[in-house]
């Protein structure tokens, strides 16, 4: 049992080895492919300009990003991190609940009504909209 | 005294390799000057520190650190770096460079020195019967405070049997029982800590009362 | 969890009910007075079911504990907490100071500037007592750590709660800097557990004793030497001492004058209680005991000397406080460093962790009046340089008062009680056979008394610009007056608090309690 365990990773590291392999591969080929004159390489500036619909860029600063965007990650930060308490419990929930009965299900119970009060927390204070009360008035 | 863990050939290789790669990607965060980039290979780093749990046997800690610190952390740092002007420009070199090369060089010594002289607390310590159950698994026999503990399935009992595939091999299971058991306190309090962080957070982040003025002209894409 | 484990954690389950009720009755209404009302009257449900756990009230936990076959007193779910007498004192300093915090920032809270943010400012403060509450009652070393994190991560918001530059300076300074702490412990914790396997801190211990271990080396094994150096370094952050005291200064100046004042006390005492903790139960037997004392001797002289020494030349009352916390700080810690274990006399038995108790109290009260008073009197004249205090004498005479006398506390003048805990706790080093260390503290007391004077001087003795009186708001002056109070209290009866802190020393050793 325990020797199979690294052994099923095996098939992860050929996964992982094609995936890295098969992009860098294209890449690479395409790059010897311009000595065999297949693939010209010849810039000019329109050609190197980044791509911004169509219309010439308006300055080459990074877009700025509204900052509401940072409320979506940090709430999918915090309820990542409670999703991933909850994994392990609900692994084993079925086998708990024979053996402990309803504590197993008490404990996280309490955990989910403790994270609630944070959720109602963000949605009372507007995290959740995009358009908030004060930029209406 | 012969390990219990045979460690193999994949496994070392993995190991080196995963090393490799938190190493060179952290190298390059405290090396590289465009902070995005830095922020980037954090994430690579990241990803190598999560194969290493993985060659350690550790798939739930694994799986965490690729989900939370892979997944959410790094999209927040973007973030974070995309809301500060002027990347392009990169960040001052720190300041003090040589003071904490030296720290970092004492530190790691200190802790080197300390792995390789120590005699680390191992499974060569649990019992055979232990190393067993941890390693191909076990079987609880009762209910809630007295459960027994066999290697081998009981046959005709009337209790509830409920076989487990031990922590090396179902370390994530394991986990589950200890956080409603062993750790259960660990475990609210941690729901506590994420209600404090995103009150903080959140509170943090709205506007300032005074500049409330300032922010809404803002061009925003 | 059984009945017992419930009975047992009564004061944090309440202090956690309290903080989320308090959030939810924020998210409901409008008025800061309200919330801050339910918190205040809310706090007594914990005080009580502290008290009761202490005095037995309602059914003795020793009944209790025969029913359910339980051997340790008051330990709870798998051995993870223990809510001894110990812990009690400690619950029970934390609610008051927290009691006192909230009424003290009643107006504060419902002033313009914190519209938003009062029903956030309470909850936080109650979310991170919660923290504490779990802290000095955790046996076991995760339990310790997940709450160690719920105390200081709330503090980090509040510092930076206006978000002017040099709160928001202040709350990244306290973040980064409490991460880093933060994973040095945890690296020490990780040592520790990776050399006994085990993360109780009883079970350590047996563990420490029945390993082999190298005589040369301090704490017979590098990684224990290693781990004890990491663990200190990383409460050395909470508890503010030298070399981890940096952040103390631009915290204090910065963030808000409230924030300060609980952070000074609340986090500090729960810091002390939590490193004693670990040291008399994880590292409590008398050989590693020697060991410690000796690291805790070397920070409190240099804790002492810098922080004295640095406060000398500061012209901001906040700032300047914040060097005095330090400094009072390394008087603690020669109490954490006066370990029975070298003693000379069989009469000091438990001297030296009971002084840290005892003037960790007194130390609480005296500060919260200062900084209560400071409250009042920088939110009439805004102006929070020493200069801003000349002639307070005159213009209000009840603040000048408190906050003279809670300065000859800090300093040591009799009879107050800052003097009694610094005889308490001398006295203990020169009994531990550590009488260097007692007379570095007196010389740093000499060289306090320069700065503490120099503001004494200007309240009293120099005439003010501005010669308008004005009064505190009442919340806050009930709160220094109370603290206050408490101070002169403890300092002319010492013996009160003496006995409950000998009560509460049963975390100590058998070895040692035996005497």
């Amino acid at each position: 049992m325990f020797e199979d365990y690294f052994r099923q990773y095996a098939l992860l590291i050929i996964f992982a080895a094609a995936a890295v392999t098969v992009p860098i591969g294209m890449l690479t080929m395409s790059y010897l492919a311009q000595f065999i004159k297949v693939r010209p390489s010849r810039p000019t500036a329109v050609k190197e300009s980044a791509y911004e619909g169509g219309m010439p860029p308006f300055s080459s600063r990074p877009a700025r990003f509204n900052f509401r965007y940072y409320y979506y990650a940090l709430l999918f930060v915090v309820f990542d991190v409670e999703t991933v308490f909850l994994f392990p419990w609900a692994v084993k929930y079925g086998v708990m609940s024979q053996q402990f009965g309803f504590a197993a299900l008490g404990a996280v119970f309490i955990f989910l009504i403790v994270v609630t009060v944070g959720y109602a927390y963000a949605w009372r204070k507007q995290a959740l909209e995009w358009v908030t009360n004060d930029d209406r008035s | 005294m012969t390990p219990v863990m045979e460690v193999s050939a994949l496994t070392t290789i993995a190991f080196w390799a995963a090393s490799a790669m938190t190493l060179g990607f952290a190298a390059i965060v405290v090396t590289q000057r465009d902070v995005f980039r830095a922020a980037i290979a954090l994430a690579g780093s990241f990803l190598g520190v999560g194969i290493l749990y993985f060659v350690l046997s550790a798939e739930f800690v694994g799986v965490v650190q690729i989900l939370v610190y892979v997944g959410a952390i790094s999209v927040l740092m973007a973030f974070a770096v995309m809301f500060i002007q002027d990347i392009a420009s990169g960040s001052r070199p720190a300041q003090g460079r040589l003071v904490g090369v030296a720290a970092a060089v004492l530190v790691f010594a200190a802790l080197a020195f300390t792995a390789y002289n120590t005699e680390w607390s191992s499974q060569n310590e649990l019992s055979p019967d232990a190393v067993v159950a941890l390693t191909e698994g076990y079987y609880e026999v009762g209910e809630g405070d007295d459960i027994r503990v066999e290697l081998t399935e009981p046959a005709g009992d009337n209790d509830v049997v409920v076989a487990n595939g031990g922590a090396f091999v179902e370390s994530t299971g394991a986990v589950g029982v200890l956080l409603v058991r062993e750790y259960m306190l660990a475990f609210e309090i941690i729901g506590l800590l994420l209600v404090a962080a995103l009150i903080g957070g959140l509170l943090l982040m709205r506007n300032p009362p005074s500049s409330n003025k300032t922010e809404k002209g803002d061009a925003s894409v | 969890m059984t009945a017992h484990d419930y009975w047992v954690l009564s004061p944090a389950i309440a202090m956690a009910l309290l903080a989320l009720v308090t959030v939810s009755v924020d998210l409901v209404t409008r008025s800061m007075a309200k919330v801050s009302t339910v918190a205040f009257l809310g706090l007594s449900a914990p005080l009580i079911l502290t008290l009761n756990l202490w005095f037995g009230w309602f059914g003795d936990p020793a009944t209790a504990r025969e029913a359910t076959g339980v051997a340790d007193l008051g330990s709870a779910l798998f051995g993870t907490v223990e809510t001894d007498r110990f812990a009690l004192f400690f619950d029970f300093l934390l609610l008051t100071v927290t009691a006192g915090t909230i009424l003290a920032s009643a107006k504060y809270i419902a002033s313009e500037r914190m519209k938003d943010y009062g029903g956030e400012f309470v909850s936080l403060v109650l979310l991170s007592v919660t923290g504490m509450i779990v802290l000095v009652s955790a046996t076991e070393l995760i339990t310790i750590y997940v709450a160690l994190e719920l105390t200081a991560l709330p503090v980090v918001a509040l510092a930076a709660i206006h978000r002017s530059k040099q709160g928001v300076e202040s709350g990244t300074k306290f973040f980064v800097l409490s991460a880093i702490s933060s994973a040095i412990l945890l690296y020490g914790f990780a040592y520790i557990y990776g050399f006994t396997g085990s993360t109780n801190l009883a079970v350590i211990m047996e563990r420490l004793t029945v390993l082999p271990n190298d005589a040369g080396v301090p704490f017979g094994s590098y990684a224990v030497l290693l781990a004890v150096i990491m663990i200190v370094a990383g409460f050395g952050f909470k508890m503010a001492v030298v070399p981890w005291q940096m952040w103390v200064p631009d915290v204090y100046q910065g963030a808000p004058t409230p924030v300060v004042a609980f952070l000074s006390v609340a986090s500090k005492a729960a810091a002390f209680a939590v490193i004693m903790r670990i040291m008399y139960v994880a590292f409590g037997d008398p050989a590693l005991m020697q060991d410690w004392s000796g690291l805790f001797a070397i920070l409190a002289a240099v804790t002492m000397t810098l922080g004295n020494t640095l406060a000398l030349s500061q012209s901001n009352i906040k700032r300047l406080l914040g060097y005095s916390t330090i400094a009072q700080a390394g008087y603690i810690l020669v109490g954490v460093a006066s370990v029975p274990a070298n003693q000379v006399g069989a009469t000091f038995a438990g001297a030296g962790p009971q002084g840290v108790m005892y003037y960790l109290a007194g130390y609480a009260f005296t500060n919260l009046a200062v900084f209560f008073a400071v409250i009042a009197i920088t939110s009439r004249t805004n102006d929070d340089s020493i200069e801003g205090l000349n002639g307070l004498l005159k213009r209000s005479p009840l603040l000048a008062g408190v906050l003279v006398f809670g300065l000859l506390s800090l300093l040591g003048m009799p009879p107050t009680v800052g003097f009694m805990a610094k005889v308490v706790v001398f006295g203990s080093a020169i009994n531990a056979n550590l009488t260097w260390l007692a007379v570095v503290g007196v010389v740093n007391t000499v060289i306090a008394a320069y700065y503490y004077l120099r503001v004494i001087r200007a309240i009293v003795f120099e005439d003010a610009e501005d010669e308008t009186k004005f009064s505190a708001d009442k919340p806050v002056l009930v709160a220094a007056g109370v603290a206050a109070i408490g101070a002169g209290v403890f300092g002319l009866a010492p013996f009160l608090l003496l006995e409950f802190a000998e009560q509460a020393l049963s975390i100590l050793p058998a070895i040692v309690t035996g005497l």
